[in-house]
């Protein structure tokens, strides 16, 4: 099989077993390619994903508001009726769990890649990063009973002379001091801090 | 009736894990972290008496594997059982895992059903008395 029909299938079986197992939904494919009709509308939740690796490019996902409102309602299992961040939120945690069920399919196949982490965007962003280039795009757009629809949309260059191999993910680190450090340092302070409260206990 | 500690960047999926915790039946006390580096430090305060640690792996300033690779050196909160919550389910990724904390006491891919969370966890609570 040809790497974009691969990526093609780890995309829309991830999307499908991502709101099943989560939330019990059957999304229903209703464009392949489509015209991009959610990301049309004046309000968009939308997020994005760095992918590196055997593909290089972004995965995002865009809801129009109310399709975003409902879908993070059915989360957190209470009713979400305007826009705040557990929105956004939630919105970046389901393209998170698309993207990595996007990547374990990819493993069994020959193509490894990498994702970072989910960043907020909006209807302007995502346009622009889905302008014609010489990327290959994907834009489907789903609609769930419970009057949830969304847009999922890739755009990606394959990368042949890396694919199959992994390569580190992007570094989202900023270190002071190595994990290990801090941990032994703030346990330390807290035996002082106890050995301390002793003396002061004693007589 | 000791602590569960949350870790994961996503609030709302903190949100999700600890209501399957309770709608599951277990009235542990919970804790949140939004990264490795806040983990340490609510561990650093709580871990004499901390249950179970459910940890994501990719989240900004300090990952989840740095995060149990650090734990896993200290003697005083290595015996601490943790279970990865991620979707960094790759065989490669689970083997990544389990060299930098040994002691690993369960590994759960996202997206995951609340039956599976509650299945992994049970035990290790149970244990913890
Ligand atoms: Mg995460």
């Amino acid at each position: 099989m040809e790497i974009q029909d691969q990526v093609y299938n780890a995309i829309r079986d991830s999307v499908a077993n991502t709101l099943e197992t989560t939330l019990s939904l059957s999304p229903e494919l209703l464009q392949q390619d489509g015209s991009g009709a959610a990301i049309a509308q004046d309000d968009v939740i939308a997020s994005c994903i760095d992918l590196e690796g055997g593909i290089n490019g972004k995965l995002c996902v865009s809801f129009d508001n109310n399709s975003a409102c409902r879908i993070v309602s059915k989360m957190l299992g209470m009713d979400i009726e305007e826009i705040n961040n557990d929105v956004y939120d939630g919105v970046g945690e389901i393209l998170n769990m698309i993207a990595g069920g996007m990547k374990m399919s990819l493993a069994k196949t020959d193509v490894g890649v990498n994702i970072g982490l989910p960043v907020k965007s909006d209807r302007a962003s995502v346009r622009e990063d889905i302008k014609q280039d010489e990327s290959i795009s994907i834009n489907e757009e789903f609609r769930c009973p419970e009057d949830i629809s969304f847009s999922v949309i890739l755009k990606y260059k394959l990368d042949q002379k890396d694919a199959g191999q992994k390569k580190e993910p992007p570094s989202t680190t900023t270190k002071t001091l190595s994990p290990l450090d801090k941990l032994n340092m703030l346990l330390a302070k807290q035996n002082t801090e106890k050995k301390e409260d002793n003396t002061n206990k004693q007589p | 009736m000791k602590k569960i500690l949350v870790v994961d960047d996503s609030g709302v999926q903190r949100k999700m894990i600890i209501q399957i915790v309770q709608k599951a039946g277990f009235a542990n006390e919970t804790l949140e972290a939004e990264d490795g580096s806040k983990a340490i430090e609510i561990l650093a305060a709580n871990f004499e008496d901390t249950a179970l640690v459910l940890c994501d792996w990719n989240m900004p300033n300090m990952s989840g594997l740095e995060f149990i690779e650090a734990i896993a050196q200290v003697p005083a909160v290595a015996g601490i059982p943790v279970v990865m919550v991620t979707t960094e389910g790759t065989e490669d990724k689970i083997a990544e895992a389990k060299a930098a904390n040994p002691n690993l006491a369960g590994y759960i891919a996202k997206p995951f059903t609340p039956d599976v969370l509650k299945a992994t966890i049970t035990p290790i609570l149970e244990a913890a008395g």
